[in-house]
């Protein structure tokens, strides 16, 4: 037996409208909505429908499942939203609600209304259908209305569908607008990093501005009077405002994702194939990275150190400036590549060769010359690759530019049983060529596909999400809307400003290095804030130590480690915080004023 | 065993001596930015509420009243003084689950519909889903709103805002219910049908704390009232305490002959001065002759877009209270001091003493101590033309200490 509701016209009778999940709208969606004239549905229904036909039409033989999974994830709402869609339509169109009819057909409820006329049986009414189940534990029944009712909010005010417009414009039109040279790594360049870097920027001034409204403006405008005084915790009103925040980032995220994912599917079709292969190979998918050992070099100075100083007078001599020249002189040792001479990286996977056989490697090189020179200039580069007594090593002549990135092929033969892969570069030169330790020589390995590899990377911008949300909310649970704006929008400029602060905590000085060296002391201000300026930098860089945009647009895997360290030092570390002292304000604020008072 | 492990669910014949809320000494400053006293809102006030009253709040803007209920509601935290409400601090949480309130203006989520928030509040008390339901669907239909569950708050007039808020306020069953102005912005019936509901929650042993300007609806509900000026409660007792005139008689019969009524006249007037004595026609009070003509036009089945009047109290609000209905009850309370009016309706002949009764003279210095600009205190006028003691009251509380 199914319930109905009764809406009835001053003129045109009655209509009855099934509650709960309507199968014609399931299968036939925007056909169901025109049937229906629910207009406004009709015309969403139709445009998304064409859309999911087009996904189909190209991707249908690379990413059948991706495509049937949103299909059936679009009908699935359809069907669960229908029936409140033909509803609120009808009503929209002059009926009114007269009650519930229980019945098993739509004509069997209106024949039961005509039979009873207005003496309707209370049981009808008062008896609305049973729910047999909920996904709410009743633990959570308070946190999640509280989250629900943001979520609502952001749709009745329109936030999500002007949001869902913004993020598809700058997800699918940036890439028209923004020309590209046609290659494989202009396309990720252009979908990736601009598209999902802006996305994850609007998002996160949304997410800011959403946080410090909703909760300040609830105790403005007094509405949290009325929640305060219902038995919930104030904690559980602070949660549920950030899950209702990230129940809306979790959408519009994942639907920026899966705008990505489709896009960038649908363009790689349109590349030629040398390219599309390098879309494979390189940048669509999840690459793992193997460098060298980093070079230990203090035990290195301090014996240098103890043999340049043994039975001297060391009185006035500044032993840590010494440290540091030594260390400068050694690192430069494995820094500079002499003309005619060899530098040999041995780079180790961390798994047997076997493993490997048969994927794509590259290594990925960046170097400089000792020349000074304004731009990057081109310079013949010679690499051998493969076990070092081996006479069938592969060996690689190329003409590369300095300070660029750039990614060679190797033979995935060339790897020891172990999984170590030795390169060596001859500097066949006039001039020394500088490689630095921290990025020169990279080997890249596919560890797993481009669709998983997005999701993880997408959600370590959405811990980002979640901590501007905790900041913001925190700002708002002592502060009004306009204040706690201000606050948390300096505090995010503050983190976009890391580089800045990383520089002066470096330098010893707020001034700037040379000032300070010149001055020969550490003035006032800078006692107060450089600790300061550290500290933060510190809180910052527990935040900032992730980039998955990057990783994703070159290819490179985002790993389980990486999310679990990002959910660790973003969410629980620095979001935790940023949440008990949000909590501990809310719950102590009075949340009615003496404006009110009578 | 506290009150708060004790839900009321018998209905008391009259209020229990078991106090729902204490108030000790509660005073409340308000500070500036930098922690300088600002304002004194609420001044040392003492009250106790029993189970099964309803208690009115009275008193002008600013006096305090709203102040005294954001304290007992946890809103607001007391500068001195102690608050109980269940036996418990307003902060309790648990304590909570018992209390049903109002507030002043509505509050609510404007984007939510009518259905929408009464689910919201009904998951705030951690209602089963059938249980949240059922209730949210007989408040509305209380409240007479059922026909229009599906428009925004928003959208909504005042009226129908103040009905929704007050379906809100009791969709947990509470014990104790806190109205601030629970009849402001409603129309006559709203306003009958809201006083119905105060006293059928009283029936069923339910505490009723009660802020309003309509003094009329306070006399026609309250058990005991304070009056607050200045953040201090001037005047605290039950209604009969407080507005009878025990010194003034009423005699109301049907309509006599011309030479009868001289004769009475000639009677009274030997024993009172002429001017003391006043004759008249009752009228019909104008709330039900407008509810008379509400309930033809509903006869008729004249459609409205907005809020029809609600149907009978919630079933589940209604448990325990079935036996006597709201005109019993009035009833009851208004023929309590027996002697005063056995006589049969219609003329009116109104007799008042040539003094002023003692709680005449406090409303008078009440008004001494009113500001400037405070209208002087009427002279207590005899017996009025047609005007109940009740109506006399209401007038004289309404200049003295404003209208809101």
């Amino acid at each position: 037996m199914n319930t109905y509701e009764i809406y009835q016209h001053p003129l045109r009778g009655s209509a009855a409208v099934k509650r709960g999940f309507s199968w014609p709208g399931f299968f036939f969606n925007w056909l169901w909505a025109l049937v229906k004239r629910v207009w406004i549905a009709a015309v969403v229904l139709t445009i998304v429908a064409a859309v999911i036909g087009y996904l189909l039409s190209e991707l249908h033989q690379s990413n059948l499942a991706f495509v049937v999974a949103v299909k059936l994830l679009f009908c699935a709402i359809v069907g669960f939203r229908a029936n409140a869609w033909l509803a609120a339509s009808i009503e929209a169109r002059g009926y009114a609600f007269r009650g519930l009819v229980p019945a098993r057909t739509p004509a069997e409820a209106l024949a039961k209304v005509a039979t009873v006329g207005n003496n309707r049986p209370d049981e009808w009414n008062q008896s609305p259908p049973p729910i047999w189940f909920t996904l709410v534990p009743r633990s959570a029944q308070q946190v999640v209305a509280v989250a629900g009712l943001a979520y609502r909010a952001a749709w009745r005010f329109k936030l999500i569908p002007v949001l869902t417009v913004l993020m598809l414009t700058i997800v699918v039109g940036l890439p028209l607008v923004v020309k590209t040279d046609g290659s494989a790594r202009g396309l990720t360049q252009i979908v990736i990093t601009y598209s999902l870097g802006l996305v994850t920027l609007v998002l996160g001034m949304a997410t800011l501005w959403l946080a410090c409204g909703t909760l300040a403006r609830d105790v403005e405008e007094c509405q949290m009077q009325v929640v305060a005084v219902k038995p919930v915790p104030r904690w559980q009103i602070w949660a549920g405002k950030w899950v209702g925040i990230m129940m809306l980032n979790a959408l519009l995220l994942g639907l920026a994702g899966v705008a990505v994912f489709a896009l960038i599917q649908v363009r790689a079709s349109n590349l030629p194939p040398a390219q599309q292969k390098i879309l494979r190979d390189e940048l669509l998918v999840a690459r793992g990275s193997a460098r060298e050992a980093k070079i230990e070099l203090d035990k290195d100075v301090e014996a240098i150190l103890r043999e340049k100083t043994q039975g001297q007078d060391l009185t006035g001599v500044d032993l840590n400036a010494m440290r540091k020249e030594l260390k400068e002189m050694l690192k430069a040792d494995f820094q500079i590549v002499p003309a005619a001479y060899r530098r040999r990286w041995v780079l180790d996977t961390g798994m047997p060769a076997a493993a490997l056989q048969g994927r794509p490697l590259h290594i990925r090189v960046k170097f400089n010359s000792s020349r000074l020179s304004g731009s990057p200039q081109p310079y013949q580069t010679a690499w051998e690759v493969g076990p070092a007594e081996s006479n069938t090593r592969q060996r690689i002549l190329r003409t590369l530019t300095t300070d660029t990135f750039h990614e060679i092929a190797i033979e995935s033969r060339q790897l020891s049983p172990d999984g170590k892969l030795i390169v060596d570069y001859i500097n066949a030169n006039d001039i020394p060529m500088v490689m630095v330790p921290e990025n020169c020589m990279e080997l890249l390995y596919r560890e797993g596909g481009f669709g998983l590899n997005l999701c993880r990377g997408l959600l370590i911008i959405f811990f980002w999400l979640g901590l501007l949300a905790a900041l913001g909310l925190a700002a708002a649970s002592a502060l009004s809307f306009p204040v706690a704006a201000f606050v948390a929008l300096t505090m995010l400029t503050i983190c976009l400003a890391s580089g800045t602060i990383a520089t002066v905590v470096s330098e010893g000085s707020l001034m700037g290095g040379n000032v300070a060296r010149i001055a020969g002391d550490i003035n006032l201000l800078d006692q107060i804030f450089l600790p300061i300026l550290a500290g933060l930098l510190r809180i910052v860089n527990l935040v900032l130590d992730f980039s998955p945009i990057d990783a994703l647009s070159t290819g490179r895997s985002v790993t389980w480690g990486q999310v679990g360290l990002a959910f660790t030092q973003i969410w629980l570390l620095v979001g935790g915080v940023a949440s008990a002292i949000g909590i501990t304000l809310f719950t102590r604020r009075e949340l009615a004023t003496a404006q009110s008072q009578q | 065993m506290t009150a708060l492990d004790t839900p009321q669910t018998e209905a008391p014949a009259t209020p229990s001596t078991e106090t729902v809320v204490a108030v000790r000494g509660l005073t409340k400053i308000f500070n500036d930015f930098w922690g300088r006293p600002k304002a004194k809102a609420v001044d040392n006030v003492d009250f106790e509420v029993r189970r099964g009253e309803v208690f009115g709040l009275l008193g002008p803007n600013g006096s305090g009243k709203s102040t005294t209920i954001k304290m007992l509601l946890g809103l607001l935290y007391p500068t001195k003084g102690h608050i109980e409400v269940f036996g418990h601090s307003p902060r309790h949480v648990k304590t909570k689950a018992r209390l049903g309130y109002l507030p002043e203006e509505s509050y609510l989520y404007r984007y939510l519909n009518s259905r929408e928030t009464l689910e919201f509040f009904g998951n705030l008390f951690e209602l089963a889903p059938n249980d949240r339901r059922n209730r949210a669907e007989q408040l509305l239909e209380m409240v007479g709103l059922n026909q229009v569950r599906s428009r925004t708050v928003g959208e909504f007039s005042k009226g129908m805002q103040r009905r929704i808020g007050l379906a809100q306020a009791l969709i947990n069953d509470p014990d104790l219910v806190i109205l601030d102005e629970p009849t402001s912005g409603l129309d006559p019936i709203g306003c009958r049908e809201v006083k119905d509901l105060i006293l059928t929650l009283a029936r069923r042993g339910k505490t009723i704390i009660l802020s309003s300007h309509l003094l009329a609806d306070v006399e026609d509900v309250c058990d005991r009232v304070v009056i607050y000026y200045g953040g201090r409660i001037h005047a605290q007792g039950t209604l009969n305490e407080l507005l009878s005139e025990r010194d003034t008689v009423r005699i109301t019969s049907p309509a006599l002959p011309r030479e009868t009524m001289q004769k009475v006249l000639a009677t009274i007037r030997a024993d009172v001065a002429a001017d003391k004595v006043t004759v008249d026609n009752p009228t019909q009070n104008l709330e039900s002759y407008f509810l008379g003509v509400v309930a033809k036009a509903r006869a008729s089945e004249e459609h409205t877009s907005g809020a029809i009047s609600g149907s009978q109290v919630a079933a589940y609000l209604r448990t325990g209270a079935e036996g006597q209905s709201s005109a019993d009850k009035l009833l009851e309370r208004f023929t309590a001091p027996a002697a005063q009016s056995e006589a049969p309706a219609h003329a009116v002949v109104a007799i008042a003493a040539p003094q002023e009764q003692a709680n005449l003279k406090k409303l008078d210095s009440l008004a001494h101590a009113a500001p400037a600009a405070a209208p002087a205190a009427p002279k207590v006028a005899v017996a009025g033309a047609g005007k109940s003691v009740e109506a006399k009251a209401d007038e004289k509380l309404s200049s003295l200490l404003g209208k809101k």
